[in-house]
């Protein structure tokens, strides 16, 4: 057991008369702290590894059977043109609705800061998109953009800003944009309570010297809020990569993955490939590699960082 | 509030209480996965099968079994399609059958292969499920379900009573492995008061007069004749290609199993390219991912052609709820034969269920009796489907039934349906199909989104046909 | 409280009016698609409002009593599916599942966050690593392994099964958020309470977790959220109508083809009400929380 280990790292200055026992019993109360935690997360989590990993590397069929294969899944999704279309049109999609989130995220939380008649009302409808499960978002979305009796369509014809439907769904560029408005409104509401919790946790004295000095709002805005607001922005895109990694009951609800390919995305093809191809085994392969991927993008965004940002040891 | 006074507050609380509350914080965290077994086993304590928690509130599970019979429950698990009606039938059967329990579960159409192939996978108790034609034949080869005659000399009887299209969908290398749940076609359907009012006085007999016709609605404003349900992700969308393919008398592979979208000539390659060109160059053909998708949008009247499973000319023709009911018809599949794909959804009983024993294989075939075949001289299930909810039939006795011709005539004209169910034909069936199929589906939305082209399209899926057919050892 | 030009307001009070049209907008749709009859919906130019409002849809989902125009006479199929009726048993389903989830990831998650906050301890940095990047598997990935412990674990068809893989989901983000929140409280404070001879676990409850209020409640309502909209795994686990949860009835529905257009709409605002009911008075709560901090 971890407890009877002495501590590591720099200590606390401590008051003099309880040194290493106090010290000890620290640790102690650390590891029992996060022992739950710990247990709870491990125990769905190591066997699901194991599993996948062990999958990836096996021919696994229930017609054609069991084998060891090496790198024969890994090699047979990352070359298949399956894999490349999908692969991109994730990285399309992740490229435009992440940074789209969190700069929406972040005016949305600007403008949710001031005081203006409304506000509250703004404030507690922003939870009602976020409420609706993803399957019911794309249900919703479809409504709007449906090609033939959608409501955006009749709005517009009826209004006549259109003289003949828009096919919105079954264009590719236009099926992208409206599967991107969908996934933005599911997204946003976390995205601006987060980030107006962390705005409204900056005192205000720091605006107030940055005025005195004769900031402008521009200028204060870089200099106080966005510090401020730096290890929220941090946890608002990290999660929204992976949500965006993660998204599947949008666009099958919205577009069944069309037109054509254009909003087919990689967890349809892990989905298509373990359940309906029944190859256990490439779908496993598949998410290994979405994973190294996830967390070469989160590796990097990290990196970026200056290093307290995180779990670093405390200024 | 100010920090000080809080912390005096604080140390005003210490006590051995918060310590004793620590301890069993912890306990309670790190016991949390037996904890949870112990609550599941509460749960699943309920009178039944020993393995698997009650499905629902049974109406038969405190009943004792009737004298010299054993008492059985069986697991039954189908895709959600009025489980009002099939919770009643369940309550007829046990009222038939006191001996045996059924235990229903549901799952989504939509997801249901999956769901499937999830529960085979994990030996979630199973004995009798609803199956389509196009995942028999990998269930077969998974060793997950078992013919149906290996077990009852009754099933024999069935085929001359059974439409061929139907009795087809449910043989696997010879085998037949169910009974039909519904048996039911892929048409085609048009608005036949959209035709008449620009002058056409008869459906299209040929894809080219589809594509003429639909021209001439265009000429008068509407912007696509024709609408299809078309997604990557649905069995559907390939089986509405065969029925197409195979009202030019064509066919999507031949006997021994080669695929025939091969040959550029074919009726087959032929039918692809007509969708594509509909799309691309003739500009006449618009869709949905979901068949509901489609009877909505012909409800808008902006669509004059359609190619859907027949059972949703009823929803189309419904008074109560469609706009435009009345105006949709029925027509012969266009091209040279008018064939069309024919199926059967059935019921089929798992290897789960043999290996618990012959007490529960002899209640699976009295089940599978009940709904699917002929008890006391009455189709009891096929028919209440057919009549209450216009779902077709397999079993041909029930079309000379005066009370299925009376409901059926409210939405479909009776004779030509007759016609085009003789014309119905299974698709040939392959353990790599649906594999395929999925493949296939791809690559057709990607040539009708123009993303790739259609030579390249049917090479491609020709390559991984014949790839699959050596895998899977042909 | 800084002032603004007034063409600062216009400009705030336009965002404000452009934000309100893409919150509601859907939702003003939706609502307006529950009350319109199918035959006027899908007409062609639309005819929306020919008709008064028809509520028979929200009559139906509560009393079980079938419109009018759904029992027109030569109708064959009444187009309308008693499944509809499970949407209020599925919402109470998923309420209880996200309350638990919600309880069970705020207790152990904040425990683990002080603790990764405030304590040095050996496997510091990498339990906290493994906690984060357990996240990185795309669940669909996670759908059979997951199973298989379910089952397992006897728990196929319970809502424990449910609570005990949205804890999971939930808990990287949870003690992600909780200890980021919580090194931003100056630890002077706590050391002041250490010398009286506070434990760790008397820190948190007596002084962290009540100076972290809005984060707390922010990142609940994070849990509560997730475990109520979670599809995949409400499919795989749940296999009768009576376990089942909100999103998995919802998508059943809608791919029905026995339910109408408005009847499905309906259902949508209907499994919407709860979250509303629930949400408001713990947005406000979060709101005077944030304001307190603010003050302070």
């Amino acid at each position: 057991m971890g407890q009877t280990t002495a501590p590591r790292g720099r200590a606390e200055p401590l008051p003099v008369e309880r040194g290493r026992s106090y010290q000890w019993r620290l640790a102690r109360s650390g590891v029992l702290m996060t022992l739950p935690a710990l247990l709870v997360v491990a125990s769905f989590t190591v066997y699901p590894f194991w599993y996948a990993l062990n999958e990836s590397v096996h021919l696994s069929s229930p017609i054609l059977g069991r084998r060891f294969v090496g790198l024969d899944n890994f090699r047979n999704v990352i070359t298949s043109p399956y894999f490349l279309d999908a692969a991109r049109t994730t990285l399309i999609f992740g490229a435009i609705a992440v940074p789209v989130l969190v700069v929406l995220g972040v005016l949305v939380a600007l403008l949710l800061n001031e005081r203006f008649p409304g506000n509250t009302l703004l404030r507690a409808g922003m939870l009602l998109p976020w409420a609706i499960p993803a399957s019911v978002v794309g249900i919703i979305w479809k409504w709007v953009f449906l090609d033939s009796w959608g409501a955006l369509n009749a709005g517009l014809y009826s209004l006549g800003l259109i003289d003949r439907y828009i096919s919105w769904l079954t264009t590719p560029w236009l099926a992208r944009f409206a599967v991107i408005v969908a996934f933005t409104w599911s997204q946003l509401p976390l995205a601006a309570i987060l980030l107006l919790a962390a705005l409204q946790a900056i005192p205000d004295e720091l605006y107030e010297a940055a005025a005195i000095d004769g900031a402008s709002a521009v200028a204060r805005f870089w200099a106080v809020t966005l510090p401020g607001i730096r290890p929220m922005l941090v946890i608002v895109t990290l999660y929204e990569i992976l949500m965006a990694l993660n998204i599947f009951d949008i666009t099958y609800a919205m577009t069944g993955g069309g037109p054509g390919t254009a909003t087919s995305l990689l967890t349809y093809y892990i989905w298509a490939e373990t359940f309906k191809m029944l190859s256990f085994g490439n779908g496993a392969a598949l998410a290994v590699v979405i994973a190294l991927l996830a967390l070469a993008f989160i590796a990097a965004i990290i990196r970026a960082l200056p290093k307290e940002a995180l779990l670093g040891e405390r200024a | 509030m100010g920090t000080r006074h809080r912390t005096s507050i604080l140390s005003a609380r210490l006590s051995r209480r918060d310590l004793v509350r620590r301890g069993a914080l912890v306990a309670a965290g790190a016991g949390l996965m037996p904890l949870l077994a112990a609550c599941a086993r509460e749960e699943a304590a309920a009178p039944g099968a020993p393995t698997t928690p009650q499905a629902g509130p049974s109406p038969a599970a405190g009943r004792t079994a009737a004298p010299g019979a054993q008492a059985v429950t069986l697991d039954f698990v189908v895709w959600s399609y009025s489980v009002e009606t099939i919770q009643d039938n369940i309550k007829r059967f046990q009222e038939k059958y006191p001996g045996i329990t059924v235990n229903l579960s549901d799952f989504s159409w939509t997801v249901y292969h999956e769901t499937m192939v999830n529960r085979f996978q994990s030996k979630t108790p199973t004995d009798v499920a609803y199956n389509g034609e196009d995942w028999l034949p990998e269930f077969a080869a998974a060793g997950w379900v078992v013919p149906l005659e290996n077990y009852f000399d009754w099933v024999k009887g069935y085929e001359a009573k059974t439409f061929p299209f139907a009795w087809q969908s449910m043989i696997y290398q010879g085998k037949v492995y169910g009974l039909p749940y519904y048996a039911d076609t892929i048409t085609f359907l048009y608005n036949e008061k959209i035709l008449q009012d620009a002058g056409i006085n008869s459906p299209p007999e040929t894809w080219e007069e589809v594509t003429e016709q639909a021209k001439a609605l265009q000429q008068r404003g509407m912007e696509f004749p024709f609408i299809a349900e078309i997604a990557q992700d649905l069995p559907n969308t390939t089986s509405a290609f065969a029925s197409m393919v195979f009202g030019r008398g064509g066919d999507l592979f031949d006997e021994e199993g080669n695929l025939l979208l091969r040959d550029a000539n074919s009726p087959a390659a032929q039918q692809f390219r007509w969708i594509v060109e509909a799309r691309n160059k003739d500009k006449i053909l618009t869709y949905v991912p979901h068949e509901t998708d489609v009877v909505k949008a012909m409800n808008t009247g902006k669509h004059a052609f359609t190619v859907l499973f027949n059972y949703n000319l009823a929803e189309l023709n419904n008074k109560a709820r469609s706009p435009l009911a009345g105006q949709f018809k029925l027509a012969l599949m266009p091209g040279e034969t008018h064939e069309c794909y024919g199926f059967a959804k059935f019921y089929n009983m798992t290897q789960m269920a043999v290996d618990r024993g012959p007490d529960v294989i002899d209640a699976c075939g009295k089940f599978i009796q009940y709904f699917g075949g002929e008890v006391d001289g009455q189709y009891h299930v096929a028919k209440r489907w057919a009549v209450e909810k216009g779902l077709g039939f397999g079993q041909k006795p029930l079309m000379d039934d005066p009370d299925v011709q009376q409901t059926f005539s409210q939405w479909i004209d009776v004779d030509l349906w007759k016609q085009q169910l003789e014309k119905a034909k299974a698709l040939r069936q392959f353990v790599w199909y649906g594999i395929w199929s999925e493949f296939f589906r791809r690559e057709y939305v990607r040539a009708i989104a123009g993303e790739t082209s259609v030579e390249d399209a049917l090479e491609s899926v020709t390559r991984k046909w014949d790839e699959l057919k050596k895998q899977y050892g042909g | 409280m800084r002032r603004r030009s007034s063409a600062q307001r216009a400009l705030i009070a336009a965002g404000a009016a452009l934000l309100a049209l893409f919150w509601f907008g859907p939702f003003m749709l939706v609502g307006i698609g529950s009350v319109i009859p199918e035959g006027n919906l899908l007409s062609f130019p639309p005819r929306w409002f020919a008709h008064p409002p028809f509520l028979g849809n929200y009559r139906y989902i509560f009393t079980g009593e079938i419109p009018q125009t759904y029992l027109e006479r030569g109708a064959l199929r009444s187009m309308i599916s008693q499944e509809v009726r499970l949407v209020p048993r599925a919402m109470l389903n998923s309420v209880l599942i996200a309350m638990a989830v919600m309880f069970l990831s705020l207790t152990l998650g904040s425990l683990a966050a002080y603790a990764y906050a405030r304590l040095r301890f050996p496997g510091r940095v990498a339990t906290f690593n493994f906690i984060l990047i357990s996240r990185l598997i795309p669940t669909v990935a996670l759908a059979i392994p997951y199973y298989a412990i379910v089952l397992r674990l006897g728990l196929l068809n319970t809502h424990w099964a449910l609570i005990a893989i949205y804890t999971v989901l939930t808990l990287p983000f949870t003690v992600l958020v909780l200890t980021l929140y919580f090194r931003t409280i100056p630890g002077e404070i706590d050391e002041a309470a250490q010398v009286e001879g506070a434990s760790p676990l008397q820190v948190l409850r007596h002084i962290t977790l009540p100076l972290s209020l809005p984060s707390l409640v922010g990142t609940g309502l994070f849990t509560f959220m997730l475990a109520y909209s979670e599809f995949l795994f409400g499919l795989l686990i749940s296999t009768s109508a009576r376990t089942r949860t909100l999103p998995v009835t919802l998508g059943t529905l809608s791919t029905n083809p026995d339910v109408a257009w408005g009847l499905m709409m309906a259902s949508i605002v209907v499994g919407s009400v709860p979250t509303l009911v629930l949400v408001i008075p713990v947005w406000r709560f979060m709101v005077r929380g944030l304001m307190s901090g603010a003050v302070q």
